[in-house]
């Protein structure tokens, strides 16, 4: 047999009310017009006197087509006679499954109000098609299921771990906030300390006393100035100090207030000089810790205000003359670092960071 | 004409850079994007390269043969199944009268199964096949089933195939209700399945009619340009990153294959957090999925294509785009885990590798307009220019490289390439944390964890939480690159004391 072009296949089913469908319905050997049925029974406008209800007995149902008739055997049970409407009703007993397909099927191609031909019921009637509908599987695998410990544990592991992180990137984000925008961090300081600069008293030949790394007490002999005409000058450490610089060259000549040589005194501690602006400078106070690094060094050093310097000799800020405007002029704030500075650190440039 | 307008904006920011642009102190900046960009851009390059070696080279050797052994390697049946579920009429009746064409051309039996939920389409297309009065052999088979989502109906479809008992050499292909088969689309496709036993799936090149304004279209067709690229670089390897549900076709005997149809109707993922999370949308990811564990291989036919009929679900390209990546992402992220975890050596080592990049892409977009911010707001404004200068160029450069792929390109796609990129990057990662969020667009049907409201609510809080987290870790990051956060120093802190 040749197969039909169009296929009803796995219909899923929806409940369906009394259907008014032309359907004839055989009791008794009467037939009967159909006046509407479900897939529970039939209902017909006809008066009936064979049957009483409560009745069990065997029916017969007929579809009309286009070119054929169809018909079902099936039992029924008489659930009402109104012999006063002239109608009476009835339920089907025991439907077979292919019954039930076959149907449906009609009911959803009656609604659909197409034409069914013979080979769309042959075709029905030969299949298992509500097999799939019945077929579930997603109740299976999605129904809650109860965790297994170890796994509960896992994830509250897992939780931690993160909150743990979130912590991590929170204080990482807190302290970069801190470290730009409430740190006061300058690049421009050095360090500092008294220093004596020696000058020629008068002009003449130096004839220098100075050795390299040589320590000097207060009086210790510098050097000789020769002046003209047998006049000399002996020249005399005034302070306990070392020779950041030696400037005059042995045997030269000089002229009066030449510099000689650069004193360091040793009796006062190296310190950091640091610049700032006053808006920087009302956010610290003496004893405020500081952290110094100088460039090219790993090791950092850290250290403490000592001194702040709100009024600087105007001449000496940034070796210019005074005649900076107010809103230039810097303050001097002094460190000075726990562990102290070589004499050979004297001018080095230096990074600092107020804690 | 909007190209035209492109370059010369383009050109006009370039030509009227303020000073500072060109200045050293920009050279810091290219530098953290260039390095990110000379990944990003290789890789990119990698997947040019690779797909003009596909369709120049490779594919038509391929394409030759399958021409060479003409009828003989065509499938004795055919499967089309397709699913339409409040889809507009008139894109139905278009749909199926190209697919009933198509099955008349192909001149061999063919079985269009029309999955539907409501009557009146089953009386459109009913009407409509008999309208157009096919020969016997091609039959039409309606499988009509609750809205409960595509799986199920798709399923249902694969079912009612099974029972058909498809021969050994039958092939199914899968559409949605909207995509329009091109004539010779079977023809040209099917002989693949017998040239190539080892391909257990194809699918082509689509392109699309959008019903909206010309930005959404102009979105759509740019990624369906950009799909192109992508698809036939992948295509080298034998394996791609989605069997497209708009148009694939399988081997009857995949398709059949009980565990496959159980793949699509319930696929789900166990996750650590989320539990376990049925897979309402995605069943071409399942699929793919399938034939990847299988180690089956993937063609892709570059020079066969679908026609697609795009509804966008708003008229807005942000609404729009937003709702239908949502979609898309989710399903490339909740998939992609499972097919990492089978390894590279299942999975081949650039298949695999591209998963992997999957993950990454979905943060670097980011970083670009992060540095760019930061800068900004550490040194100077200036950098926001010099960043869309860098933007606008990059951008009109990747636009032009589809060139290689359509005809033509409209002016729209620099911008929309960006706007995906980040955008789209964006909805990456919030949807990453949201794996047990899925929605259809058109039928509105979402998927609902059942749980008590305060479970549901902690479990929405953890999401933020992990959200916000991730975004934190990365906003760091590119802090650091840029100096605006600076690495805390254990001994600094350590003075402290």
């Amino acid at each position: 047999m040749m197969q039909p072009q169009i296929v009803h296949e796995a219909e899923v089913h929806r409940q369906h009310v009394r259907l008014k469908i032309p359907i004839q319905v055989e009791i008794d050997g009467v037939r009967y017009q159909v006046d509407d049925w479900s897939m529970g029974g039939f209902g017909v406008e006809s008066v009936m006197t064979s049957r009483q209800p409560g009745e069990k007995f065997s029916a017969r149902l007929f579809f009309p087509f286009e070119d054929f008739d169809m018909s079902m055997r099936f039992d029924a049970r008489m659930v009402y006679a109104d012999q006063e409407h002239g109608r009476f009703g009835c339920a089907f007993l025991s439907i077979s499954h292919d019954q039930a397909a076959l149907f449906r099927y009609l009911i959803d191609a009656y609604l659909s109000g197409e034409v069914v031909s013979a080979g769309d019921i042959l075709q029905v009637r030969g299949r298992e098609n509500t097999a799939m509908a019945r077929y579930q599987p997603l109740d299976e695998l999605f129904s809650p299921q109860e965790e297994p410990w170890s796994s509960t544990v896992k994830r509250y592991g897992v939780y931690a771990g993160f909150g743990v992180a979130g912590l991590a990137l929170l204080a990482f984000v807190l302290f970069g906030i801190k470290e730009r925008y409430f740190t006061i961090q300058v690049s421009n300081a050095y360090v500092d300390a008294p220093v004596v600069q020696i000058r020629a008293p008068i002009a003449g030949r130096l004839i220098s006393a100075l050795q390299p790394g040589e320590p000097l007490v207060v009086g210790s002999l510098l050097g000789t100035i020769y002046g003209a005409e047998g006049a000399s000058v002996t020249l005399e450490s005034p302070c306990n100090c070392e020779v950041l610089q030696r400037i005059g060259v042995n045997g030269q000549l000089y002229q009066t207030g030449d510099a000689l040589a650069m004193l360091v005194d040793t009796d006062q501690p190296l310190l950091i000089r640091v610049q700032l602006p006053l808006e920087d400078v009302e956010q610290l106070q003496i004893g405020d810790r500081a952290e110094i690094r100088f460039p090219g060094q790993s090791e950092l050093l850290y250290g403490q205000i000592e001194r702040i310097n709100l009024k600087p000799h105007l001449d000496a800020l940034d070796g210019e003359a005074g005649d900076l405007p107010i809103s230039r002029r810097l303050a001097q704030v002094l460190i000075r670092p726990d562990q102290p500075l070589e004499t050979q650190d004297y001018g080095s440039l230096a990074a600092v960071r107020f804690l | 004409m909007y190209l035209a307008l492109y370059l010369l904006a383009l050109a006009a920011l370039a030509l009227y850079a303020p000073d500072a642009v060109w200045q050293p102190g920009t050279h810091e900046f290219f530098v953290i994007l260039g390095v990110l960009g000379v990944w990003r851009y290789s890789w990119s390059t990698v997947h040019f390269v690779r797909s003009l070696i596909y369709r120049h080279h490779a594919f038509p050797v391929l394409r030759r043969e399958a021409d060479r052994t003409g009828e003989e390697a065509l499938p004795s049946q055919v499967y089309i199944l397709i699913s339409s579920f409040r889809i507009r009429g008139e894109t139905t009746v278009r749909a199926y009268q190209a697919a009933i064409a198509e099955a008349i051309r192909y001149g061999r039996p063919v079985t269009i199964v029309a999955s539907l939920v409501e009557l009146g389409d089953q009386r459109l297309i009913k009407h409509l096949f008999l309208q157009m009065a096919p020969p016997p052999q091609v039959r039409l088979m309606f499988v009509r089933r609750p809205a409960v989502g595509k799986r199920h109906s798709m399923a249902c479809s694969l079912r009612a195939v099974s029972r058909c008992r498809p021969p050994a050499d039958a092939a199914v292909m899968v559409l949605d209700g909207d995509t329009l088969l091109q004539p010779g689309c079977l023809s040209r496709s099917l002989p693949f399945l017998q040239l190539l036993p080892e391909v257990g799936g194809i699918t082509t090149d689509e392109d699309c009619v959008v019903e909206s304004g010309p930005l959404l279209r102009a979105w759509h067709r740019l990624r369906f340009a950009q799909r192109h690229l992508l698809m036939s670089s992948m295509a080298l390897s034998r394996r791609l990153l989605v069997l497209t549900g708009r148009m694939s076709i399988f081997r009857g005997a995949v398709a059949t294959d009980p565990s496959f149809i159980n793949a699509v109707e319930a696929d789900y993922i166990d996750h650590w957090r989320l539990g376990r999370v049925q897979l309402l949308t995605g069943e071409d990811k399942s699929t793919w999925f399938w034939l990847l564990n299988a180690g089956c291989r993937m063609l892709y036919l570059p020079d066969v294509q679908v026609t697609t009929i795009e509804h966008p679900p708003s008229q807005w390209l942000l609404t729009a785009s937003t709702q239908l990546m949502l979609r898309w992402f989710g399903n490339m992220l909740r998939i992609s885990f499972r097919a990492i975890a089978l390894g590279p050596r299942r999975v081949g080592f650039f298949t695999w590798w591209c998963l992997i990049d999957q993950r990454l892409s979905m943060w670097t977009p980011l970083f670009g307009p992060l540095v760019a911010l930061f800068f900004a707001f550490g040194k100077s404004a200036i950098f926001l220019y010099t960043y869309a200068l860098w933007v606008g160029f990059t951008r009109l450069i990747q636009a032009l490289s589809l060139l290689s792929v359509r005809p033509t390109i409209s002016g729209l796609y620099p911008v929309l390439i960006y706007f995906g990129q980040v955008y789209g990057a964006l909805v990456k990662t919030y949807i990453l944390f949201r794996l047990d969020r899925q929605r259809w667009t058109r039928q509105n049907i979402a998927a609902q964890p059942q749980l008590s409201p305060a479970k549901a609510r902690m479990r929405s809080l953890m999401s933020i939480y992990l959200h916000g987290l991730a975004f934190g870790v990365l906003a760091a990051a590119v802090a650091l690159a840029t100096n605006l956060l600076s690495m805390p120093r254990f001994d600094a802190l350590a003075g402290l004391f």
